[in-house]
């Protein structure tokens, strides 16, 4: 072998080892296992055959005579009334709420936007949102119907893209999220935090248009729902 | 083949089968998670939000479709909304652990072998992130060139290119200008670990 190849692979194994001293190994794989069990939605569940009902898998219960069918099938009943008025309560908005706590979002006067979208399946609202020197900063929920929870339900949002007062479109500088499985639903919320925008003069509103689309497998699907909306602004610190 | 039946069953709801996964794929999800997140502590999160992200969206993967490449674009998403939400901190470097010597204790070798381990980890940190980023992926997540293209989202050109530039400028930086010592200097490193 030539010496400068030679040496490339001694640089090549040299960087292997070393990177593997700095970074050091994968834990062990019941570790991760553990926690991401616990953080599925599902237990595991048959796929509703033809004819089926979308109720049917809740309703399933074990079932052995007639006489307790009634006790059991009421009990199922009364439970199944119970979580899907419970689902019918519960409101995207109720994640997002605590996203907006934390230092960088608190203490800001949000105006209530409310503004719903269907893509793809779910239905995604610009629930509120607040503009000043610091940040524009845009909270939203994305909701899909979902039965039983299972893989089908999740929701990935692609960066939404914003664009002030008709400019650049920029990506959002950090993002915060939520997700939840709720009786019926998968719910996610998230909080879009973009830079401030640089405008001559002292404008004392802003209007904006955020686009968003879901991930479709690894990328970024074609579609997107798009929002248009204006913000009080104030410009000084 | 197997891995197919194990998707469609983990598609269907199957935890088991998205747990056997799991277990065939954490070490590459997990090194990959570390290159790209740079951050030890953030890595198992990053990871555990990666194979959530998985088993939301495994309905959507096609079969007739290789795993993991799809499997590592799920991961690189993830690890950059994390990159997103945090600014990732520079790992100190810890003087401590290279004073140490972890390597057999046999007086000069082990000497030079640490020498070359401290000039090698001196270098390593002189590198722009986006070539030690490269270099991270390539021989510590093992992936190879267009895989590494498609995680940072580079062309396969710049990631080509970066890799030269970044080992290019590890060997300058490790030999004293000589192509006879900067040899002996890789040398010296792959014998430690001998």
């Amino acid at each position: 072998m030539h010496q400068t190849e030679r040496y490339d692979a001694d640089l090549e194994q040299a960087l292997r080892q070393e990177f593997h001293a700095l970074y050091g190994d994968p834990p062990p794989v019941a570790s991760t296992w553990t926690q991401v069990s616990a953080r599925l939605a599902a237990p595991a569940v048959s796929p509703i055959r033809a004819q089926g009902s979308v109720l049917a898998p809740v309703l399933r219960v074990p079932i052995r005579t007639r006489r307790r069918l009634s006790v059991r099938g009421a009990l199922a009943l009364g439970v199944f009334l119970l979580l899907v008025t419970a689902a019918a309560t519960y409101s995207a908005s109720q994640l997002l709420r605590p996203l907006l706590t934390v230092p960088a979002a608190q203490g800001r006067v949000y105006t209530q936007i409310h503004q719903s979208k269907t893509l793809g399946g779910v239905t995604i609202t610009v629930e509120q949102a607040v503009a000043d020197h610091d940040d524009v900063i845009i909270g939203i929920t994305a909701e899909r119907p979902c039965a039983v929870p299972m893989p089908a339900c999740g929701i990935a949002l692609d960066a939404p893209l914003l664009t002030i007062q008709g400019g650049q479109a920029a990506k959002p500088r950090v993002m915060e999220s939520d997700g939840a499985y709720w009786p019926g639903k998968q719910v996610e919320a998230y909080v879009l935090y973009y830079a401030p925008p640089k405008l001559a003069g002292q404008p004392t509103s802003l209007s904006l248009h955020l686009a968003v689309r879901l991930l479709g497998d690894a990328a970024p699907s074609e579609e997107q729902a798009t929002f248009d909306f204006t913000l009080p602004y104030s410009a000084r610190a | 083949m197997e891995e197919n039946n194990a998707i469609r069953r983990a598609q269907m709801g199957d935890q088991r089968a998205f747990q056997q996964i799991v277990e065939t794929y954490h070490p590459l999800v997990w090194r990959t998670a570390r290159a790209l997140v740079g951050d030890a502590t953030a890595t198992e999160e990053v990871v555990q939000e990666a194979w959530v992200d998985v088993w939301r969206g495994l309905a959507r993967f096609q079969l007739d479709r290789p795993f993991r490449p799809w499997l590592l674009a799920v991961v690189a998403n993830r690890s950059r909304k994390y990159g997103q939400r945090r600014t990732i901190a520079a790992e100190p470097l810890n003087e401590a652990a290279l004073d140490e010597q972890p390597y057999n204790d046999d007086g000069l070798a082990s000497l030079l072998r640490l020498e070359g381990r401290r000039g090698l980890v001196l270098a390593l940190r002189s590198l722009p992130a986006e070539q030690s980023r490269v270099l991270a992926l390539r021989y510590f997540a093992d992936l190879d060139l267009a895989e590494i293209a498609d995680v940072t989202g580079a062309p396969l050109g710049t990631v080509k290119s970066r890799i030269h530039r970044a080992l290019n400028a590890l060997r300058e930086r490790l030999s004293c200008g000589s192509p006879a010592e900067a040899a002996s200097d890789a040398s010296s490193l792959k014998a430690r670990a001998e």
